[in-house]
């Protein structure tokens, strides 16, 4: 005979299934969100910044946002990472601009994110960490992989102006826009679960 | 000990409060005293809201997964307890049959030859004419049902838990479900089944005791199944209520036609026909899933929302509501209306702006006597203010109120042919992608870029049968990000525009050119499922966060649809008006939200589930891997 512990276990710094199941499907929609920009935004976006190409940074939040979500909701070690990757991992399986290469962005987007929650020890989970997480997955970005990869050819200018750019897009999209999302949802009752 | 005469259940003042914001509606259950004896059958049922479903997942030892709450007194389980779901389609994880079947036994990490000799006895106790690697999203409503059931009979509980486990299927469907459900507890007469369900007769055999509860969240009579089916009272009275909308079309009558047919045979696909046909302002349009329709934070935005962007009057919205018996809840946020009320609420969204045309899609489908008086009141209603009615439906009561019964067949169904998926399995692609972005950095000039890329092409042409098809339009973005690489690259070089800085920027597109074109073909190879699957098989990612993965991916296709349902939703509640890049971004951005909000819901359903079927388990962190 087992006696049923109904008591309410929320704050336990372990994986619930819930913190799971919720981390994915988030994910999922959102990995759908980010195909479609791909396919219906990105290239009348570029058009309209190609006199100042590195104005295109500024949508770079669009691609982190899952990673900020995820974690603003699961408040647990490794949500951002999950979230992200299985975003990226949508996006790419619909058919996106970077193919299988979107994959180590979202790991170095998720990773950034966990860095920053970690300093503040996954205790604090308001919008200036939020803001602060998508300016962290920005730097990721561009200083450890589009640095090299894509703009190995030109100036520091241009490239720190770009730098710049993504970080403004990081928080203020990701950041801003994560946190905002979140709160809408708690608004709409779904994260009914989940710590306020 | 509590335990009395081996009971397999024993509830002593049991309570659960939950709600703690002003906001949400308590859902509770007060001082309940019970207990059930190994064997026994009992059937749970009560008013909506009053707590079955809470209590059923108290029993399963779940409820804290969605809800968070206050319990007070003593609850004890023996044994293993399994949950069946009221929709099945919230609840499968796996692509294909096996794996959904052998979930369960997975996490508990039992032997792999168990497992599927499990998986074998538990498709066949439950009829399912299919092998175990038929795909799980191919099964009808019906079936997928009993497949669930197979997934929480490998488990092998000693209690049963049966959650409305046919309110969401047809007539010929639910009576499939129940003959596997009569089956498999006829061979097992130790397991205990409670089943929740709002009417008693699908279960006057089977069952042999009744629990009801009270709208507060009592128990408010305990007795056998035959003196509760003697007790008149007790049974739902199928009469439409007596509405009146408050408006009048130009014709004197409206007609009623309900398009019949059996399920799949295209009844929904038809009623879009219609929509497609008929403006904003013609039509009122309550799909199967009516949170769809839902806009806004609260009932009374929700239900004048077509009427807003029509710029009419919502003195209608008002007046319907208070019909409906909504008028109280004016403030309340429309997700969290019970089913019932959340399809009152689309009736009445439906016709604030005085349409000449409803149009209802499975509008009595998992609802109770008071939702079905509802819904058939309105519908005569709706006639006698001379509006058409168009509905699509299973139910025999309904379809006696149409003037017209259409009967729709089956389309000879085409069977599309399948884009190639290639034979590169998920981890090859994302190693090989990784080896082109590292050997990128080989690339110094454009004479080696240029070999690099012509290699990389002759490749491709070699291997062409096995790797994954890509559409042409597919590479259409990359092309044009490729552009822009090279222009940024030309035109802000350090030193200025000149032909080294061009030459260099060349290469830099090359390099880029050189892993990013191969990534996209492989990104067909990707599979999501199968990517998870391998990267815990060979790479040690921990197992829980790469399976709820892989049962959030398998709902991709299911989530496409659902978001062509919101968009439709949406546009026939005049949404879609706008046109510049702001509207549509705009819009674009509220339909992503509702078909979260949609999701979101769903997974919660889903959690509970899987932490049913032992996700929660210590063993699921070991848990054995079994290929079907």
């Amino acid at each position: 005979m087992n006696a049923i512990n109904l008591a309410s276990n929320s704050k336990s710094r372990s994986w619930r299934v819930i913190d799971f199941v919720i981390a994915a499907m988030l994910a999922v929609v959102l990995g759908v969100g980010m195909w479609a920009y791909d396919t219906f935004a990105y290239a009348p976006v570029g058009v309209l910044f190609s006199a100042v190409p590195w104005l295109a940074g500024l949508q770079f939040g669009v691609w982190t946002l899952p990673a900020i979500a995820g974690a603003m909701i699961v408040r647990r070690p490794g949500a951002a990472l999950l979230a992200e990757l299985i975003a990226a991992s949508v996006e790419v399986s619909l058919g996106n601009t970077w193919g299988a290469t979107s994959l180590y962005s979202a790991l170095l987007q998720g990773a950034a994110v966990e860095l920053i929650l970690l300093v503040v020890l996954y205790r604090n989970f308001n919008l200036l960490v939020a803001a602060l997480a998508g300016i962290a997955a920005a730097l990721a970005e561009v200083l450890v992989y589009e640095s090299w990869a894509y703009w190995a050819g030109t100036s520091t200018e241009f490239l720190l102006s770009y730098l710049a750019a993504c970080m403004v897009s990081g928080a203020v999209i990701a950041g801003v826009g994560g946190w905002l999302l979140v709160r809408a949802l708690r608004a709409a009752g779904v994260l009914g679960a989940f710590a306020k | 000990m509590l335990l009395q005469n081996r009971a397999i259940v024993e509830a002593k003042s049991l309570g659960w409060l939950t709600g703690s914001d002003a906001n949400a509606p308590a859902q509770l259950l007060r001082d309940l005293n019970f207990s059930i004896a190994p064997g026994e059958r009992v059937l749970l049922t009560g008013p909506s809201g009053s707590g079955k479903s809470t209590l059923l997942r108290a029993l399963a030892g779940v409820l804290q997964q969605t809800e968070t709450g206050v319990f007070s007194g003593e609850l004890y389980v023996r044994g293993r307890a399994g949950l069946l779901l009221q929709d099945p389609a919230n609840t499968f994880v796996a692509a294909r049959l096996g794996g959904e079947i052998a979930f369960g036994p997975e996490n508990l990490a039992l032997a792999e030859p168990e497992i599927r000799s499990r998986v074998e006895a538990c498709l066949d106790r439950v009829a399912l004419p299919y092998g175990v690697h038929r795909a799980t999203n191919e099964l009808s409503g019906g079936e997928s049902q009993r497949m669930a059931l197979a997934g929480v009979l490998a488990m092998n509980p000693d209690l049963l838990l049966l959650d409305e486990p046919t309110s969401m299927l047809d007539e010929l469907s639910a009576a499939k479900v129940l003959n596997a459900i009569n089956e498999v507890l006829d061979s097992r007469p130790e397991t205990a089944a409670i089943i929740v369900d709002h009417s008693a007769e699908p279960w006057s055999k089977l069952a042999t005791r009744v629990l009801v509860l009270s709208a507060e969240g009592r128990l408010a009579a305990d007795l056998p199944m035959a003196s509760f089916l003697s007790d008149a009272s007790a049974k739902a009275v199928h009469l439409a209520t007596a509405f009146d909308l408050g408006y009048r079309t130009g014709k004197p009558v409206g007609t009623v036609r309900a398009l019949v047919g059996p399920s799949g045979a295209g009844k929904t696909t038809e009623l879009q026909k219609i929509l497609k046909k008929l403006g904003v302002a013609e039509v009122g349009w309550v799909p199967q899933q009516a949170e769809f329709t839902v806009a806004g934070n609260t009932v009374w935005q929700s239900a004048t929302a077509t009427a807003k962007n029509l710029n009419l009057e919502t003195s209608l919205a008002s007046r319907l509501l208070t019909q409906l018996g909504l008028q109280n809840q004016l403030q309340q946020n429309p997700y969290r209306l019970s089913g019932g009320e959340l399809r009152r609420l689309a009736l009445v969204s439906a016709l604030a702006h005085h349409p000449s045309h409803l149009m209802l899609d499975e509008p009595t489908v998992g609802q109770d006597a008071e939702t079905w008086q509802a819904v058939a009141g309105v519908i005569l209603a709706a006639k006698r203010a001379g509006v058409d009615v168009t509905l699509a439906t299973h139910d025999a009561e309904l379809i006696a109120l149409a003037d017209e019964v259409i009967e729709v067949v089956p389309a000879a169904t085409r069977s599309a042919v399948p884009p190639r998926t290639g034979r590169v399995a998920p981890l090859a692609a994302l190693l090989i992608s990784m080896g082109l972005l590292g050997g990128s950095f080989a690339i110094g000039s454009v004479e080696t870029g240029a070999i690099a890329l012509g290699v990389e092409a002759a490749l491709a042409l070699m291997c062409w049968r096995i790797l994954p098809q890509q559409k042409a339009k597919r590479f259409v973005p990359i092309l044009i990000a490729l552009a822009s690489i090279w222009l940024s690259n030309a035109l802000f070089a350090a030193d200025g525009v000149n032909l080294q800085a061009l030459e260099r920027a060349l290469v830099v597109t090359l390099r880029v050119a050189f892993f990013a074109l191969p990534s996209v073909v492989l990104a067909g190879a990707l599979r999501p499922a199968e990517l998870a699957a391998a990267l815990v098989r060979w790479c040690r990612v921990p197992a829980r966060p790469a399976v709820a993965a892989a049962a959030a991916l398998v709902r991709l296709e299911f989530i496409q649809w659902q978001w062509a349902a919101v968009r439709e939703a949406r546009r026939l509640r005049g949404f879609n008006e706008g046109h510049g890049p702001v509207a549509r971004t705009k819009e674009f951005m509220a339909s992503l939200f509702a078909l979260l909000v949609q999701s979101l819901r769903s997974a919660g359903e889903l959690a509970v589930a899987m932490q049913a079927r032992g996700f929660a388990e210590p063993t699921a962190k070991r848990r054995t891997w079994v290929k079907f």
